[in-house]
């Protein structure tokens, strides 16, 4: 009997991504690469959702463009459902692109302006012939409007007589007409207000749940990755510095990973006051200069000389926790989580789903 | 209980537009101590930018009307152009968003600090140059001699933001206003200016109004705080008061919305 | 489900964005006057025969005749009607505006939109050439091609399409690249649509309001520079009615018998403006942030 292994859906080897800067006027030299992305690799399991969370500058939006087809690897693999997309013919490549999808941060400029929402998601049903017939296509676009909380009756309208969070739906159910295995999702919320946020997070997460999708989720927020993620990866100038299951934020096991989770503020005054803030000095060092040996050792609070000369690899823990740290059995001690989380039973917040839908209903009763 | 240092009484801006006119502030009244922080959260077209704007006199008389609004002791709703443009900078500091359209790109560091000095301290040459490069140091600048000579796009966006800071406290104003400072920023640098304007504040003594959608932003760093929504206030209150007990719907399910990354929840899946 | 679901404009029936481009624009004071104006010369071009009262080439007998109740514009100086001469200028010029601009629009249109989608190598010819041609005012394109065609009306409106190639070609190239940069294009490859579909339905369609405006305003531009060419002998010959000719014969009569160079020059100034304010209206119809009263 022949024991099929899980295929990953995804997988990068030593992804990396580098542009070359320009400089001159007439002959365009190459001056400078910006090692956006500088040797990943990451692994997604079908219906599993990674999150990816960096601050600007780390190369996490590269990364996602770079498993979509946007962004040309500079060398590295790209390997979906186990075949690498460079030994990909052309044709293998232009039907793999269907099953691996983006949702872009811009809702106001990822809608082609000039089409109706119905054209903009009916559009790849059509190209990829995934119905027949003008009817079985008009048809489809309406239940994906409905599967994005959207009333079909709104398919002959433009995209500027919505709002963000509608608009951000319509990029959604485009997505998934597809029919895609893996959606890549840069920042879909960041440019919304917090309460439509909640209201679209929770859209995704359903969607997961019934379609049985993957979700790489790219973030700089880290509420919202956790609340949406099964593995949680951290990045840093161009590198994977943590790599683990939802407790990377409960008890981080790099320094800069540390920081951010200190950093992050909270919404609850009593822990605000009593948080210990680890504040890195410096700014972002150029990922085009990137520092020797650990890339994070010209902010970290903790650097010894080791970390200057040499970078360190990810080591993973028993719980397939894993750092690219060398202090990092020393950190409880050096830098103490100064928050202890809350159990979900204390918490006094409403759950996500008995969120009320009309503001204004709220301010008018009360 | 002195009184307070801002006090506006049912201010209300009107906005026209191709449509009809919109009430982008309706009926707003809060007082502002000396000394304390106040938050005015709201989400985007709920006023809270344009409030402090009108107050300061930044939208022009046109479409604001309200029945008082006094300042340090001045009547900023009678004030003129010229009064107005005194009080700015000089007891009322104000830091924005995006520093780099707030920063004049033409002009060096050092020139648009030294401009602080010189029109609003009558300080010159030695004086005021000393003076921009105190303000440097405070807010944490390094190389502060050598960067006056820098010019805003030599700086990163925290940096730029630290300079912005600097330019609004330069004539330690009684009152320092924060339009959303921070959210253009990155959560660790975010950590760096909003200690800088914690410290600034314990320095100089200042009040500030911080506007944020942030809600742990306005968690950590502010004593009181204003909901706003569609131009109105939704709910007011102590910052422990409001997180702890909202009253109003809305505020309920602003919190409830924000998603926290500290607690061990189970994911609903 | 939630009240944020109902769209943010409470409309009864789509609006498309080129619907509301025409609400604006017909909104704008301007573009009125300027359609009223365009409307009044094509119905005189159009109606010339009737319209106009005597035949444009019959000799009246008197000649430079001051302007009376009998020549509304006087007569020239072989004792023709120069109103009438210039009700049938009219045809001449504005199908000379209208066809030209094809010769320059078509071509434009193709070079910007390869330079611009396909970049690299493309890119660097085609802006090199448009460089080069752009060097010299379109007047002296316009002669250097008229030189090499001959003179004549047909060469006329051939010579001045041209030499507005470079001008559309980089109008549309600097469209082109700011569209394709946005999101949706890169959505639009990434769902499955071929570069012709991408450069057609999903670029093309965007770059539509600059590319109007533009062409509005060469017209009136191209009647300038033909009438500039047959002023200088290049363009139409005697004896056709055509308001650079009629122009250019009138200019050594400036001093005693000033209608006959000034009511083509009349002419061609409230058609070029009228085309200049039709395009003031579709600018501020297709960019509502411009506000052009």
């Amino acid at each position: 009997m022949i024991l099929t292994k899980k295929v990953p859906l995804l997988e990068l080897i030593d992804l990396k991504v580098h542009f070359p800067v320009s400089g001159g006027s007439f002959l365009n030299r190459t001056t400078g690469t910006v090692r956006a992305v500088d040797g990943i690799s990451l692994r997604i399991m079908p219906g599993q959702t990674l999150g990816l969370v960096g601050e600007s500058g780390c190369g996490k939006s590269t990364l996602g463009r770079a498993v979509v087809g946007l962004a040309k690897p500079t060398s590295g693999a790209v390997v979906i459902r186990g075949k690498n997309v460079d030994n990909m013919t052309a044709a293998e490549k232009a039907s793999e692109r269907r099953r691996v999808q983006m949702i872009f941060q811009d809702p106001y400029a990822s809608l082609n302006p000039r089409m109706t929402i119905g054209d903009i998601i009916g559009e790849p049903v059509m190209l990829h012939g995934l119905r027949s017939g003008k009817l079985a296509v008009q048809a489809r676009v309406k239940e994906l409007l409905e599967l994005v909380e959207l009333s079909p009756s709104y398919a002959d309208r433009y995209p500027h007589e919505f709002s963000g969070g509608q608009r951000q739906r319509v990029g959604i159910a485009r997505a998934l007409a597809c029919e895609p295995d893996l959606i890549v999702c840069d920042e879909p919320v960041s440019a919304l207000d917090v309460s439509i946020q909640a209201q679209v997070m929770r859209l995704l997460m359903r969607l997961q749940k019934d379609l049985g999708l993957s979700y790489l989720f790219i973030a700089h927020g880290l509420g919202v990755v956790k609340q949406i993620s099964d593995e949680i990866a951290v990045m840093y100038l161009g590198k994977l510095v943590e790599h683990g299951g939802r407790q990377v934020f409960q008890h981080p096991r790099h320094a800069y990973t540390r920081a951010l989770v200190s950093a992050a503020p909270i919404p609850d005054p009593k822990i605000e006051r009593q948080r210990r803030r680890i504040i890195l000095t410096g700014d972002l060092p150029s990922p085009m200069n990137p520092p020797s040996g650990c890339r994070f050792q010209t902010r970290c609070p903790i650097a010894i000389d080791r970390c200057r000369t040499e970078p360190p690899p990810m080591h993973y823990a028993a719980n397939n926790h894993g750092a690219a740290c060398w202090r990092t059995d020393e950190l409880d001690v050096l830098m103490p989580m100064a928050m202890k989380p809350v159990p979900m039973a204390t918490m006094t917040a409403m759950p996500l789903a008995s969120i009320p839908a009309t503001p204004q209903q709220l301010t008018d009763i009360g | 209980m002195t009184d307070p240092l801002l006090s506006i009484r049912n201010l209300a801006v009107r906005f026209r537009g191709e449509r009809g006119d919109t009430m982008a502030v309706d009926g707003v009244s809060f007082d502002l101590h000396a000394g304390e922080t106040l938050a005015i959260v709201g989400e985007s077209g709920s006023g809270k930018s344009v409030t402090m704007l009108a107050v300061m006199g930044l939208l022009g008389k046109a479409g604001v009307s309200a029945d008082s609004i006094f300042g340090c002791g001045h009547d900023l709703l009678k004030a003129s152009d010229v009064e107005m443009r005194a009080i700015r900078g000089r007891q009322i500091g104000m830091i924005f968003q995006d520093p780099m359209t707030s920063l004049n790109p033409v002009l060096t560091i050092g020139r648009q600090l030294t401009e602080m000095f010189e029109i609003h301290l009558g300080l010159s040459g030695a004086a005021s140059r000393k003076g921009a490069i105190d303000l440097l140091k405070l807010v944490g600048v390094p190389s502060a001699e050598t960067r006056l000579k820098d010019y805003p796009h030599q700086f990163s966006g925290g940096m730029r933001q630290r300079v912005m800071i600097a330019m609004a406290v330069a004539c330690k104003p009684q009152i320092l206003i924060a339009d959303e400072p921070t959210t253009a920023l990155d959560v660790t640098i975010q950590a760096q200016i909003l200690d800088i304007l914690s410290g600034l504040q314990r320095e100089f003594g200042m009040a500030m109004i911080m506007i944020s959608h942030d809600l742990g932003v306005v968690a950590g760093i502010a004593d009181r705080m204003l909901v706003m929504h569609s131009g109105r206030i939704v709910e007011q209150g102590l910052v422990d008061d409001v997180f702890a007990a909202p009253k109003m719907p809305y505020t309920r399910s602003l919190l409830a919305a924000v998603p926290r990354f500290d607690l061990e929840t189970e994911m609903t899946r | 489900m939630a009240a944020d679901l109902a769209p943010i404009a409470a409309v009864e029936a789509p609006r498309s964005p080129w619907r509301q481009s025409m609400r604006r624009f017909l909104a704008h004071k301007g573009a009125r006057i300027g359609l009223l104006m365009l409307a009044a010369w094509l119905i005189m071009a159009v109606g010339a025969p009737y319209i106009a009262p005597y035949d444009p080439n019959a000799l009246l007998g008197k000649a430079r005749l001051a302007p009376s109740l009998a020549n509304w514009f006087g007569t020239d100086q072989l004792g023709r009607d120069v109103l009438s001469r210039v009700i049938f200028g009219s045809r001449i010029s504005l199908t000379l505006g209208f066809v030209s601009v094809f010769f320059g629009l078509v071509p434009g249109v193709v070079l910007g939109l390869a330079a611009g989608y396909f970049g690299g190598w493309t890119d660097t010819l085609i802006s090199r050439f448009i460089d080069a041609m752009l060097a010299f005012p379109s007047i002296i394109l316009a002669l250097v091609i008229i030189a090499t065609l001959g003179p004549g009306i047909v060469n006329v409106m051939i010579a001045v399409g041209i030499s507005a190639v470079p001008e559309y070609a980089r109008l549309v190239r600097g469209s082109v690249l700011s569209v394709k940069a946005q999101p949706y294009v890169e959505a639009a490859w990434l769902v499955g649509n071929s570069s012709a579909r991408i450069m057609f339905r999903h670029i093309f369609a965007n770059i539509n309001g600059p590319l109007i405006v533009f062409t509005t305003l060469q017209v009136g531009n191209a009647i300038l520079v033909g009438a500039g060419l047959s002023f200088l002998g290049l363009g139409a010959q005697p004896p056709t009615s055509e308001w650079g000719l009629m122009s250019s014969e009138g200019r050594q009569f400036l001093q005693r018998a000033w209608w006959i160079a000034a009511s083509p020059g009349l002419a061609i100034l409230s058609v070029v403006v009228a085309f200049n304010l039709i395009g003031d209206g579709l600018r501020s119809g297709f960019d509502p942030k411009v506000r052009v009263r």
